[in-house]
């Protein structure tokens, strides 16, 4: 595609040639060769350098997707329509990334829903393969949820429409294709939906551009720009890069004053462990579901894939100058740098931290109780199962009542991470491994992390729409293979 | 440099020439191993001799892998005239094969991607009794993928840089003098202090003094008339120059006539 490009092929292909004629010895004296050798453009090893300064970390500044504008709006009804097609991203210096994007960006653009406005969101495949949308952790009707079977052929269009009837919280949408997720996401189909609601304005919470969606993946390259994409089954897919918002571990300028992050973990399987700086304490305010009841402190934030967390960040405990990174504590040296935050002096301060967020609903009571055990199966042809059973798209694993609630065990035999995600309705965390859970995964939620050989207890609220949904593990090619059941919610 | 390549050459050849012309049948060890977050068969390319044992150790390995072995001359995707092994777990037995086929030999993990050029997978090279690697076309795949980009940065080293920390604001003392106050405060860095003087939450007078070093000083702040008898709050606060802030002191004055 470019020079530099053909410089990396060359260098490769030379290392390889070494290998093979010259054995290990040889492949040392190589090296040394390399290092005492003047780094002109000339040498692989100087094109070798210039490669690998290219996933330099804090040199891209934040991009910060597009809030998408609708095509049509009225009082009680926003229209919205996508293009789903191939596009160009710029990730790495001088080189472009292909990937497939919604309207041909990534990541795709912000949709920002209000409660009460219904969303009519007509999506137009161009993408080559057959594709669907899933509004994850939305609460929509079934025929809207992008069930894995239900797809929108290639060249066929779809509109998907959304009440909007939750409360405020940070979701997203991506493709759900049947066995595909793993591969769709990791081309670039994801992005942000937010839900917005007057009724909490009067908390005064960072707006505007004081409150930033971040989007984090991981994903590793080819020398010619490209995604590079590796199966694994057992772990899923795991990157040698981390993105923020499609860029390699940006930078962003933040004034001292308060900000408001919406934390999405959108890799394929990759967990994040989030540190401020070395271990500031930060504001949990909300989960996947929308806010929590008051603000929790926290000093490492645990995303498992498909999870969110909004925080606020005071920068004001910074001085003006100051440079603080965000790490992932629980990563490999080159994805331990996710982003940093440079400080500058700001304006007055408008917004606030409120001392209570919101009131959580009761429940009805349980009405039945479910267990499903995860596990892997390693005989033949390796999968992982509910219950030691495959997606079946004719069987329904589960019947709940609607306006009920339920209990839901999973139970973890396997030595893998399996984020649980439910479509279409919420849940309350009852218990992790025995344990009530941390303050800050008591409100709701739509994927919780079940640990290996842990076991973890939910209660879903089957509230507003009935029909088939499923439920699955939300690491994406433990859901792909085939990590995952229906269920059908009953009159 | 021209002489470490001489000794490397010389290494390489060493060891080719302590190779024995009919060694015993032996067993040779490939370890299932995490490189840099990728998991791989180590060492990913063998060369042995008919008779020979290879076994394929689970006792470095961090993952869940199974194993495929696949004939010379057999197509990696032809799953059906492969021999496949059922899963093993970290510290498992190892696998362990016989080989008594000369040829190139492909073998592979399917959870990690070992049927994918770059994927867990790896070579046996199987020659006969002296005559060298032989058989049919190696089953390993078309290596037609681009080349990889390996992001090789380190950790950063450092997670906070700049000055975040608040200066101390110390011995703050306030006193009645003319038609104002007199605030005297210790602080331990340069910078700023200033200094509100309220009456019924109404401020009378405030003032922003410079600090150009550490230490103690004393300020006037004189109001615009003659205090009014009552009692006056009084804020004091430090700033540096990266605008980091002390906590206020907050005293109490008070002027009867």
């Amino acid at each position: 595609m470019s020079r530099q490009g053909d410089g990396m092929t060359d260098a490769f292909s030379r290392r390889d040639a070494l290998k093979r004629s010259f054995g290990a010895a040889a492949l040392v004296c190589s090296f040394d060769l390399d290092r005492f050798a003047r780094p002109t453009s000339k040498t692989a090893a100087a094109r070798r350098l210039k490669a690998s300064s290219v996933f330099e970390p804090f040199r891209a500044e934040l991009p910060v997707a597009p809030v998408l504008r609708p095509v049509k709006r009225t009082a009680k009804l926003e229209q919205y329509a996508l293009t789903m097609r191939d596009g160009l991203a710029d990730i790495l210096p001088g080189l472009e990334t292909p990937i497939l994007g919604y309207d041909g960006i990534y990541p795709g653009p912000t949709i920002r829903a209000t409660r009460g406005v219904k969303v009519e969101l007509r999506q137009i495949n161009q993408g080559g393969r057959d594709l669907n949308v899933h509004l994850h952790g939305g609460v929509t009707e079934p025929g809207s949820d992008g069930h894995p079977m239900d797809h929108i052929p290639n060249g066929a269009e779809r509109t998907y429409h959304y009440v909007n009837s939750q409360r405020a919280a940070t979701l997203w949408y991506h493709d759900h294709s049947h066995g595909e997720t793993s591969k769709t996401l990791f081309a670039g189909l994801a992005g942000f939906y937010i839900v917005e609601d007057p009724d909490e304005d009067d908390l005064e919470l960072p707006r505007g551009e004081y409150d930033v969606p971040l989007m984090l993946q991981d994903r590793s390259f080819n020398a010619d720009g490209s995604f590079r994409y590796r199966v694994d089954i057992d772990r899923g897919f795991r990157g040698d890069t981390v993105l923020v918002n499609g860029a390699i571990a940006p930078r962003m300028r933040v004034e001292r004053r308060l900000y408001r992050f919406r934390i999405l973990n959108a890799a394929n399987a990759r967990p994040f462990a989030l540190k401020l700086g070395n271990g500031r304490p930060f504001l949990q305010i909300a989960g996947d579901a929308g806010l929590l009841p008051k603000p929790e402190r926290r000093t490492v934030l645990t995303l498992e894939p498909a999870e969110r967390a909004d925080i606020l960040i005071d920068f004001r405990s910074f001085g003006a100058g100051a440079k603080v990174v965000l790490s992932n504590a629980d990563a490999e040296p080159t994805t331990s740098a996710v982003m940093r935050f440079d400080v500058v002096r700001g304006g007055k301060e408008e917004f606030r931290v409120p001392k209570r967020l919101r009131r959580m609903e009761q429940l009805p009571p349980v009405n039945e109780r479910r267990t499903f055990p995860l596990n892997f199966h390693g005989l033949g042809n390796v999968q992982w199962e509910i219950d030691g059973l495959s997606f079946g798209m004719d069987r329904v694993d589960a019947r709940p009542r609607a306006g009920t609630s339920e209990l839901w065990t999973f139970v973890n035999n396997s030595s893998r991470t399996h984020p649980m995600h439910l479509h279409g309705y919420h849940f309350q965390i009852v218990s992790m491994n025995g344990k009530p859970p941390i303050a800050a995964d008591a409100g709701w939620k739509d994927t919780v992390a079940v640990y290996p050989n842990q076991t973890v207890t939910v209660r879903p609220y089957f509230s507003d729409f009935k029909g088939r949904y499923v439920f699955h593990c939300h690491a994406a090619e433990h859901g792909d293979m085939s990590m995952m059941g229906q269920m059908e919610v009953v009159a | 440099v021209k002489r470490r390549l001489t000794v490397g050459a010389a290494l390489a050849a060493g060891a080719l020439a302590t190779l024995p012309a009919a060694a015993p049948a032996a067993t040779q060890t490939v370890f299932a191993q995490d490189s840099g977050g990728q998991l791989v068969w180590n060492p990913a390319a063998l060369s042995i001799r008919i008779g020979d044992t290879v076994e394929w150790s689970m006792a470095q390995a961090t993952g869940t892998h199974d194993l495929w072995v696949v004939p010379p001359g057999v197509d990696v995707h032809d799953t059906a005239n492969q021999e496949a092994y059922p899963v093993k777990f970290p510290g498992d037995a190892p696998y362990s094969r016989r080989f008594e086929t000369a040829g190139d030999w492909f073998y592979y993990c399917s959870l990690h991607g070992g049927r994918e050029p770059g994927g867990m997978n790896g070579t046996i090279a199987v020659a006969g009794s002296g005559t060298g690697p032989s058989g049919g076309a190696p089953g390993r795949p078309v290596s037609n993928a681009p080349a990889p980009a390996l992001n090789d940065w380190t950790a950063p080293a450092t997670l906070e840089e700049g000055d975040n920390t608040a200066p101390l604001l110390t011995a703050v003392a306030v006193k009645r003098a003319g038609r104002g106050a007199r605030v005297s405060f210790t602080v331990s860095e340069p910078g700023s202090v200033s200094i509100r003087l309220a009456r019924k939450g109404r401020t009378v007078k405030a003032k922003r003094v410079r600090v150009a070093a550490a230490g103690t000083q004393t300020v006037l702040v004189r109001a615009a008339k003659r205090l009014k008898a009552g009692r006056y709050a009084v804020r004091v606060r430090a700033a540096d120059a990266a605008a980091n802030e002390s906590r206020p002191a907050r005293l109490e004055l008070t002027i009867k006539r």
